[in-house]
């Protein structure tokens, strides 16, 4: 028998009190593992929208809170003149230095508006496109039933706005005066544009009488794809050259969204410290209960040869152990937490990863949050009078 | 016999409620190898703590206690723990036995802590205390636990705990105070058997008059001095130190 087994021994006794110590630490651990893998995923949903997104760089106007990538550009009251697009296509040019190279340019006019689909009229953003320069940037946009625009007064729906509207292919939409036959229905991308119209560009432009503007110039270039240091170069150049606008990557755009969850993250921080900090206090009080609990036997095993050494290791044992187990269930137990509020409340739809580089972190924690909260009772005790332990009242 | 333990001087004084108790007040005392000492006195008398001073458990206020010549309070924590554990098995009245532990476990346990130091063989150890069980005619109890046994049979458990790590000195402090007549005669026996047979210098704190049949040495203490060396029993009583 060891020291160790003595430990062991102990904790398998006081099954109660272990079991109080084991949720104080499991509590915290799985509110840090919550965190952290929700925070992965946001992350990891972001990346995937952008890289979804399909373009190289977006122009928006300046000054616009930059919320969701596929939103860029809508809701706004400014807009780009048409002018720039031009300026914006040789800056890329330049930067580049293929002539050879195909560069796309997609322009997107958004407007909020009264439509008449199906039997009722309701505000929608009705999204100006030129279908083909956008099909031939994002090969993968489907739709699911129909057929893309061949002319001027086609459009297309978004499969959700199609499937509350009750909007089937060949039904009419009525945007502002002007009828247009549905001629195909969007697959769904869990995207704003699942709630759009999507009518052609120019008529757009007419029906709203926004003429020579857009809402956002959408570029695709192969090289900038591949190197980011040109992207950045590019993007620097266009904002530094351009007035009032402002370019971004999707890279860029998760940057902005992944500082913002760091911001966030800190919040989150805060709860976790909190939690951990009545964690601790909680582990100390319960430490303290069952050792005072514990003095004749702490003064017996003191009289047959333990030194203050050999006791701090047999009940820091039993306190580091629950809080390793503690860590080992908190992360699975934090694992079904981010599972549960990924599905049911926040549905980033980006997957929960197992990121084993959490496990460590969470038994380190558990670990931590243990022997902070028993190292100051177990030293205490550790140092009592033997014959002062044996007069206590206190009975184990 | 030769000298063995000694203490010079020994003052013990405990602050109670802002006053002075003075436990022991200079006890010189001197005790052979192999002697079987029995202890007596009213309570309060200064006895368990003498005991404890001299076992390393409470530290003196003033004076020595040397065993072997070496002054053990001028031993670290560690030393000290050592000391403890290798030259002194202790028996306590009450509270002897971890309840966690069955009792083979309960024996080998001060084995486990110079073990830790000097790597022994665990079944050479669980094999010394089989045999110090069955010496103690307690070898068909070795895998019970502590609630399982009576009180005899806890305090041979006990013993056989004080003799594990072969201790030169078994200090022990009322170790029949709450077992009947029968049962103290039988474990008094336990004691004379390790006084005769192991060669242990035993040390005893009572009051009942059973050690007296027994005891080489009866020592009696009053208001933390040494009250007389008894040459007959029947004194002690007279002197009301002890319960008839």
């Amino acid at each position: 028998m060891e020291l160790i087994v003595l430990a062991m021994k102990d904790i398998l006794r006081r099954k109660g009190k272990s079991l109080y110590l084991l949720i104080a630490i499991v509590i915290p651990v799985a509110i840090l593992s919550t965190i952290l893998l929700t925070f992965d995923n946001a992350d990891s949903a972001l990346s995937n929208l952008a890289s979804k997104f399909g373009f190289t760089l977006i122009v928006q106007p300046k000054n616009v809170r930059v919320d969701r990538i596929n939103q860029i550009g809508v809701n706004t009251q400014e807009y780009i003149p048409e002018g720039v697009i031009g300026e914006i296509e040789k800056i890329i040019r330049e930067v580049i230095r293929n002539p050879k190279e195909k560069v796309i340019t997609v322009v997107r006019l958004y407007k909020e508006g009264n439509v008449l689909a199906g039997k009722s009229e309701v505000n929608s953003v009705v999204a100006g496109i030129d279908f083909k320069t956008e099909l031939e940037a994002k090969p993968s946009w489907t739709i699911t039933s129909g057929r893309w625009p061949m002319g001027d007064r086609e459009a297309v729906l978004g499969g959700t706005y199609a499937s509350t509207q009750r909007v089937s292919v060949s039904d009419t939409v009525t945007i502002g005066d002007s009828a247009f036959t549905v001629v195909g229905i969007l697959q769904n991308y869990n995207s704003a544009e699942d709630y759009m119209v999507f009518a052609p560009f120019a008529e757009v432009q007419k029906l709203f009488d926004k003429a020579g503007v857009v809402s956002v110039i959408n570029i695709q270039s192969a090289s900038l794809d591949k190197d980011k240091k040109l992207l950045q170069a590019a993007v620097e150049d266009i904002n530094k050259n351009v007035p009032n606008i402002m370019a971004l990557s999707p890279q860029q755009f998760s940057t902005m969204k992944y500082t913002l969850l760091k911001k966030t993250l800190k919040f989150l921080v805060a709860i976790v410290a909190a939690t951990i900090a009545v964690s601790i206090f909680s582990i100390f009080n319960i430490v303290t209960s069952v050792l005072y609990s514990r003095v004749k036997e702490i003064g017996l095993l003191k009289s047959v040869g333990a030194s203050r050494s050999q006791l701090l290791i047999i009940f820091l044992s039993e306190y580091l152990t629950i809080g390793l187990i503690g860590g080992m269930i908190g992360y699975p137990l934090g694992l079904l937490m981010t599972y549960l509020l990924d599905s049911f409340l926040l549905k980033l739809g980006a997957g929960i990863r197992v990121n084993l580089f959490y496990v460590p972190v969470a038994l380190l924690v558990g670990i931590f949050c243990s022997f902070i909260a028993s190292f100051y009772p177990t030293y205490r005790l550790s140092r009592i009078k033997i014959t002062e332990s044996f007069r206590t009242q206190w009975e184990g | 016999m030769s000298e063995f333990i000694e203490t010079k001087g020994l003052k013990k004084i405990y602050h109670v409620g802002g006053q002075k108790v003075e436990a022991l007040q200079g006890i010189d005392l001197e005790i052979a190898r192999g002697d079987f000492v029995v202890f007596m006195g009213h309570s309060g008398s200064g006895k368990t703590t003498l005991v404890s001073t001299i076992g390393g458990l409470t530290r003196p206020t003033e004076g020595t206690v040397l065993i072997e010549g070496n002054d053990i309070w001028k031993l670290n924590d560690k030393q000290l723990s050592h000391f403890r554990n290798r030259k002194i098995g202790f028996m306590f009245q009450s509270f002897s036995l971890l309840p966690t532990l069955n009792v083979l476990n309960n024996v080998v346990m001060p084995a486990i802590f110079s073990a830790n130091s000097g790597k022994k063989d665990s079944d050479t150890l669980k094999s010394k205390a089989i045999s110090l069980l069955t010496d103690l005619d307690m070898k068909r109890k070795v895998n019970s636990f502590p609630s399982e046994l009576s009180g005899g049979e806890q305090r041979r458990v006990a013993i056989a705990r004080a003799l594990i790590n072969d201790p030169e000195i078994i200090l022990a402090d009322e170790p029949t105070g709450d077992l009947d007549i029968r049962t103290e005669r039988e474990v008094i026996d336990i004691f004379c058997h390790i006084n005769n047979a192991y060669q242990k210098t035993l040390i005893i704190v009572s009051h009942s008059l059973t050690w007296l049949e027994k005891a080489k040495t009866i020592i009696v203490m009053k208001d933390g001095l040494i009250f007389k060396d008894l040459a007959d029993p029947v004194e002690a009583i007279m002197d009301g130190v002890c319960k008839p």
